[in-house]
This record gives structure tokens, sequence and C-alpha cells, in this order.
């Protein structure tokens, strides 16, 4: 399973591709794509996200589920969805808020 | 120090307004980000792990508390309360919008600070050691020096295209503690026979991928012939330095593929061609750049008074900061302090808004207001008179900057790694914080002795761990955090570059292995004057690799 | 055609490239490698209506025994990162002297313009539309104090700093 993260433009706050293609900046709320054709399909959404300057970077990582919900796959992407290790008081699920 | 006269103001003012002028179109649309990145970059504004990150110069680690002031403004306004100070006397904010940038970078213009040339395939901000006009074995202060090639090298037009980035360090003193050795150009100054001050010049020291100390390419320049002469290197390297494959680029590789001898023949050709020109340095103004930076009227003051030699009796932790943090003065009565950015399981560098205002405080009311960022991380005052030790160390416990430790065990340097930088492969802070407080107790650091403990993310290095004494280099395997250990590297004036000790360790393991290292060499020094350094190069690493892997 | 920006004009030129080992074509403008240059210098001479592209890795200075019967040089930004054409400008410029025209081509981005000419270009073979749109602005992205002295470009000296420089564009009442 992917989903499609980015850093928002404006703030530069990390961001998935939420439903109703909306930029979110919980993974919780990330959508998720199964197989190539849907992840495709949303990485073209982002890159119209990316030309209306929303958003820059993006691109899809693999998840996965547990009973924690959305687990990304690399501990890079589970650090940067967090937040740094070192800053507890940094990280990100403190604040919720959409593009 | 330097004070910008009109001229620089309106250089630097400029240079804000084309970057204000340049987020304005970037957040018009007008520039995509293909177009903008090379512009951000060029004045020091990264897209890391989770945000922008920006990368403000402190020229060759030099600042007064009016600018420290206005770094902790800076990270209490536009940031998370803190930054960073790293190797190449930066500091590095990790959260600022990109919509606050040219608000931040006039701010920082307001006391003569800028990001330009922070980062990008240019001459990068020019380093110099932190004892610099003050410490009592320097032939000459390396700061005027530093301030002219800065100069020359901002905006140059010829030279901020180059193969790859570009890191000029310069040391006044025979010991050196600006690892001069490990950059493209290295100047280390030095008297000839007739007593005049010039330079020996060390060419394509670098880190990264591919480690190389500097080789030597002149025993003595003249000063006036600095700035020519640096613009023959530039120019020859901008000419035939790689450009087909980016981990080739340095000039550490044109010197390694062409051979230094026909390297310097060609250096030489170029400066003769133009050392007669207009970029020779007259010596008066040579001399009036140089009185920016005379040092502070410093009365000759006595040696540490009976009260002071009292507490340390009966203190441990002031005797340990003194044992440990001072660096000798070239005035009698006075000294460099150390306050030590790395408390014992701390984030080595990090300082808070708090702390940096304290700082700015001190440096005030003890230090004649100046302030130096070390490229080991740590913050400087130069001029502090023995007698004000005491309320001096007071005050730094308060802030907890007043760990004893400079130049121990816990004194480690470490780069952002993985819990900030995309390009990490490994978490590097959270191994130095473990590593802290393994050896934190203060008796225990003593006994250890000098051994500098270096830490980078990835292969490229920016924690310098090819120089650490014990090198950490953090790299992933099969998706795990994966360390490997190098011994034996220096960064000092006799520099080397550390040997890979055997197979890599989890990140369980390699504090235990960090542990083992030490405990040999702990059995096998001579005494306790030999440092680790001095003992691995006495006996290799055969117990070294012993003590790790087993009898072989 | 393409537009030239020269002298703060700009004018449409048409210019054929010829390849390394090709013929010369008749009746055209065209632009040959140092290597083709050099192997035909003198019917190229006796030809006219050319100019000398220096594309890294050529060196001008092979160019040394020519430079007064050339006309036109142009040197090369293989792309915008590729520097090698600061160099090639100010080395015919200041070390050689070269008194013709020097023409940037190829992939430079708006904010490269004003330091290839304080390097000693002095025409610009506009191939990026926005830099045409810009240049046609009249925008001209540069900070106007400058701390390399250069050899070519008329500038006023500031101050006691001899690498210190103002460009005669500044204004005297610029955005300080
Ligand atoms: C967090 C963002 C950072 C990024 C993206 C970054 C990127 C890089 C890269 C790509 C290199 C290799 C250059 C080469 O070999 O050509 C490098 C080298 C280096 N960086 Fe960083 N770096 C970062 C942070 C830092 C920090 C925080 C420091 C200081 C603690 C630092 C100091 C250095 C040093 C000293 C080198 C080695 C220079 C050499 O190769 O000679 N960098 N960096
Ligand atoms: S060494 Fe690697 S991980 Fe560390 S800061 Fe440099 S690029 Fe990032």
């Amino acid at each position: 399973m992917k989903v499609i993260t980015a850093n928002r433009l404006l703030d530069g706050e990390v961001v998935w591709l939420g439903a109703e293609d909306l930029w979110v900046d919980a993974l919780i709320e990330a959508k998720m794509f199964d197989g190539k054709e849907a992840t495709t399909a949303a990485l073209a959404v982002a890159a119209q996200a990316v030309a209306d300057q929303k958003i820059v970077g993006p691109y899809d990582m693999d998840v996965t589920i547990d009973e924690d919900g959305i687990v990304p796959v690399r501990l890079r992407e589970r650090i940067r969805a967090a937040g740094p290790t070192t800053h507890p008081q940094f990280r990100k699920q403190a604040a919720s808020v959409r593009v | 120090m330097y004070r910008y006269d009109e001229f620089d103001h309106s250089f630097v003012t400029q240079r804000t307004e084309q970057f204000k002028d340049q987020v304005r179109r970037r957040l018009a649309g007008e520039l995509s980000e293909d177009e903008f990145k090379p512009l951000r970059l060029m004045n020091g504004l990264y897209l890391q792990l989770h945000a922008y990150m920006l990368r403000v110069a402190i020229p060759y680690g030099t600042l007064n508390g009016r600018q420290m002031r206005k770094l902790a403004h800076i990270a209490r306004t536009y940031d998370r309360g803190y930054g960073h100070f790293t190797t190449r006397q930066n500091i590095q904010f990790n959260w600022p919008k990109l919509e606050d940038t040219p608000a931040i970078l006039e701010e920082l213009a307001e006391v003569e600070m800028h990001a330009i040339q922070t980062s990008g395939n240019c001459i990068r901000n020019v380093t110099a050691d932190h004892f610099a006009g003050a410490a009592a074995d320097e032939i000459a202060d390396p700061r005027p020096y530093a301030e002219i090639l800065r100069q020359w090298s901002s905006l140059h037009p010829e030279f901020s295209f180059l193969p790859r980035k570009f890191k000029i360090a310069i040391t006044g003193a025979p010991n050196d503690r600006a690892a001069v050795q490990v950059h493209d150009i290295g100047l280390q100054l030095t008297r000839n026979e007739a007593g005049e001050v010039g330079f020996e010049v060390f060419v394509g020291g670098g880190l990264g991928r591919t480690p190389m100390i500097g080789r030597k390419v002149r025993d003595f320049l003249p000063e006036e012939d600095l700035l020519a002469y640096s613009e023959a290197i530039l120019r020859v390297y901008n000419r035939y330095g790689r450009r087909d494959n980016k981990y080739k680029a340095r000039i550490k590789i044109l010197v390694h593929e062409t051979g230094l001898e026909e390297l310097k023949a060609d250096i030489e050709a170029e400066f003769e061609k133009i050392r007669h020109g207009v970029l020779r340095l007259p010596d008066e103004e040579v001399r009036r750049i140089e009185a920016y930076f005379a040092p502070p009227p410093l009365e000759v003051g006595s040696d540490l008074s009976a009260d002071v030699e009292a507490r340390r009796e009966t203190d441990a932790a002031f005797a340990q900061f003194l044992a440990h943090n001072l660096n000798p003065h070239r005035v009698p009565g006075y000294t460099s302090v150390t306050l030590s950015m790395k408390p014992i399981g701390g984030i080595p560098g990090d300082a808070s808004d708090d702390q940096m205002d304290v700082i700015a405080d001190l440096a005030e009311q003890f230090g004649h207001d100046e302030i130096r960022i070390s490229h080991e991380q740590n913050v400087i005052l130069p001029h502090v008179k023995l007698s004000d030790l005491p309320v001096l160390f007071d005050k730094l416990v308060a802030a907890g900057i007043a760990e004893g430790n400079a130049g121990l065990i816990t004194d480690i340097i470490a780069c952002p790694g993985m819990d900030y930088c995309a390009l990490a492969t490994a978490r590097s802070i959270p191994v130095a914080q473990r590593i802290s407080e393994r050896f934190g107790a203060a008796e225990r650091q003593a006994e250890i002795g000098e051994l500098k403990i270096k830490i980078s993310g990835c292969i490229n290095a920016c924690g310098h761990h090819h120089v650490g004494h014990i090198g950490i280099l953090g790299l992933e395997k099969k998706g795990e955090e994966f360390y490997q250990i190098t011994l034996g590297g220096s960064a000092n004036e006799n520099a080397s570059i550390g040997e890979i000790v055997g197979r890599g360790f989890s990140s369980e393991e390699v504090v235990d292995a960090v542990e083992k290292l030490v405990d040999t060499y702990m059995g096998l020094r001579t005494g306790k004057d030999e440092t680790f350094l001095e003992a691995y190069r006495r006996v290799g690493d055969e117990p070294f690799k012993e003590t790790l892997y087993g009898a072989a | 055609m393409t537009t030239i920006f020269k002298d703060g004009m700009f004018q449409e030129e048409s210019w054929t490239r010829v390849e390394p080992e090709a013929d010369l074509p008749q009746n055209r403008h065209i632009l040959v490698p140092v290597a083709t240059f050099l192997a035909h210098a003198n019917a190229l001479k006796n030809r006219g209506n050319f100019g000398v592209e220096v594309a890294p890795p050529d060196k001008v200075e092979e160019l040394a025994a020519h430079l007064d019967e050339l006309p036109l040089i142009s040197v090369v930004f293989p792309s915008f990162a590729d520097g090698r054409a600061f160099s090639a400008a100010r080395i015919l410029r200041e070390q050689m002297a070269y008194k013709g025209d020097i023409r940037a081509t190829g992939s430079y981005i708006l904010d490269q313009v004003p330091l290839a000419r304080r390097c000693g270009v002095s025409s610009f073979e506009i191939v990026k539309p926005e830099v045409l749109k810009a240049l046609k602005a009249g925008e001209w992205p540069e900070v106007t104090k400058y701390l390399q002295p250069v050899g070519t470009v008329h500038e006023i000296p500031e101050g006691t700093r001899p690498w210190a420089r103002r460009s005669v564009r500044e204004l005297p009442v610029a955005a300080e």
C-alpha cells in the first residue's frame, strides 16, 4: 500500500494526500492507494497541487496497516511522520490542520 | 570585530531584497520549484525532512552579544525556540516558514548577518580557529584574512557555479584548531625568516564519500598574494574540476587525478598571470581591516586567586570545568572559556533561545562582547578574566551550559542525521546522546582524557566522522540503522583519516562497542598522558579489532 | 532566428551551428567548434560570416593566435550549473585582451546574465523565454555593489578597498 507525501509550500510542513484531494498533516488521515494505477493517478493529483503552488516535492511511499493505524515501512518515513525522535515536544500529531 | 560600512550594508540589503523578490515570485507562481530551488539554496534555504531549514553564516565563527540576541529572537519568533550550531560555524534553524524567510533575512541584516553562500556550489562561509585573536600560541589573528576572503568570495561573478561546493579554512596558530587540512583550501599562518606573515597553503582536503587530507602547494605565500593566489586556485578548479559526476567534483579529486605537481604548476602559471594585478593586497588595506579585529583593552592580570583555588578544591564540577574548558590566553590574567553545548545526554550543538540570550548577556558582562562558535559545535567567550570565572561558572550552571567536558569523550560532534536530514541513512543525535550518558560521569570522562568522537548520519560526513579519534558513520542495512566505526582519525596539524575497524554494529550494539574500545585503550595506554589517538597510533588496530570481534 | 541581446538592444539573428567534421555551408552565418576553426582557419577567415563556439572543455587559449581576426566568440553554458563559460570570458578579456564580441549561449538562467556581463560577455543568445521576457521588462537581477574587481567592464571603485566596486548602473537613489 502507498500514500503520497509532500511538503506544504508556504510553511514547509509535512503533509499527505487525504480524502477529497486535501493535503492533511497527520498520517492517520492519509488516503491509501493500492496498485500502480491508483498510485499513478494520485501522483497526478499531487503534480497538479505542485502546479497550483500548494505543495512541493511529492513522492509516494510504502505503508502497512496495524492496530495503530498507518505505519510507514521505512524508518525515514516513520520519523518524518512523527517528528524528530530527539524532540518529543515537536511530535507531529499535536496539531491537525488541513491545507 | 569587522563592522559593515555603508557599502556592506547596501550589499546585504540589496541581496535580501533580491531574495525577497524571488520568494514573492515563487509564491505568486512566477517561479516553479525547479527554478526557485537553486535560488533559495544560494541563500541557505533548504527543504529538509520535516520542513524548510535556514542556514545562517557566522563568518569565521565570530559574533557579538547583539548578534547572538538576534539569533535568539529569530529562534523564538520564527522557529521553535532553538537553533543548531554546525561544524562549519553556521547556525541552522530547523522550522522556518518560507513566507517568513525574507523577514528573517531582514532582521539578520540589521545586525550585519546573512545567509549568503551557506549552500550551493560556491565558496562557502570561511571558517577559522575559534580562539583566534586570543590564543597564546597564535602567530597572527586569522580573521582579518578570513574577512578579506569572505568579501572577495561573496557573489563572485566567476565562481558562483563551481563544479561543487568549496570550503576555505584558516588558522593562525601552529596547533590547528580549524581542521584546515580537510578543507578545499587550508591556510596556516606562518612567518618566514624575515619575520613576515604569510600562509602555508593546502589544497584538496575534504571529507564526504572520498576523504582526503589536503596537499601542501605552498610553504610560504606572502600576505599580499592571498587573493590572487586564491583566485588562481579557483580558476583552475572552475575550469578543470570534474562536472560529470557530483561525487567526483570536489577539488580533492582534481588534485588526485591530475597529480599534485602538475596541478601546482597550473596554479602557479595562473597565479603568474594575475599576481601583479588588482588583487594584490596593499599593506595599508590589510592593516585597516586588521584594526577592526584589534583585541579589546585587556589589563594584564594575575593568576587564579586564592579563593578561586579554594573553590576548585571543594567544588568538583568547577574543578572539572577549569581543567578542561579553558584555553591559554596571550594576556596573563585572561582565558578563553568554552561553553559546552554538549550537556550530558543532550543534543550536540543545539542552543535554546534563552540560552542564546544568556550567552549574549554573559559575553557583554564578562567577555568584552565577543563570542565565537567552534567547529566542534561549542560556544566560546574568548576574553574572560580569570577572577571572573567563579561568577561566570555559576551563571553557566544555571543556563545548563557548564559541563566541564571540552575535548573529552562526551564533547561529541554529531550531524543532524535522520532526525532532520533528508539525505540521512541513520540517526546520529540519539547515538551521541546514549554515548554521552554512558560516559557522563565526571571522573570517568576525566580519567579517559582527550577523545574525540564524531558521528555522521550518512556518507556525506557532515559530522566529520573520518577525522574522529573514534568515528561513527550511520548507514542503513535491510531497513535498519547500522553503524560503522573508524579509528585513528584526526583533524589537527597531524591530520589523518580514520580506518574502518571492521563490520558495523546495530543501534543497540554501537554504544557497547564504543565502550569496549575505550576500555581496551584504558588497559593498554602507557599512562594517563598517552591519549587514545596516541595509543592507537602506537599499537595499531589489532587490540581494538580483537576486543570487538574476538581473536582473528 | 534567435533573439540576441546586445548593448541594451534586442535583435533577431540567424546562426547555423556547424557540427564537427561537417562541410561549411555557403551564404550563411555559421558558428563553428574550436577544432573545426583550427583545422580550417584560413578558409574561414577568407569566407567571413563566422563565429567560433567555445564549448567546455575547449580552451580559449587555443584561439590566441587568431583573436584579431575573430569578430565573434561564443562561450557555451551546457547547463546553468556549469560555470566554465564565466572563466572562458574573463580569460579572453583580461588575459588575452580580446576585443571582439563574446556571446553567451546555452542554458544560462536570468540571474547569471549580470554575472556573465561582468566577466566580459558582451552579447546573449537567448533561448529561454523567461529570460527574454525578463530582459525585455528591464530586469537586471544583481547586487550593484561588487566585491571583486573585474578587468573589462567599466565599474566605479569605492572606498579604500581595492576590490570594492559599484556599478555604473546604480542609480543615485538605489534601494538602500
Ligand atoms: C541538514 C542538512 C544538510 C545537508 C542536506 C547536507 C549536505 C551535505 C552534502 C551533500 C555533503 C557532501 C558534499 C560533498 O562531498 O561534495 C556535505 C558535507 C559536509 N557538510 Fe553537510 N549537510 C547538511 C547539514 C550539515 C551540518 C548540520 C553540518 C555541520 C554540523 C554540515 C557540515 C558539513 C561538512 C563539514 C561536510 C564535509 C565537507 C567535506 O566534504 O569536505 N552539514 N553536506
Ligand atoms: S552527514 Fe548526511 S545525514 Fe548528516 S547532515 Fe550530512 S547529509 Fe545529513
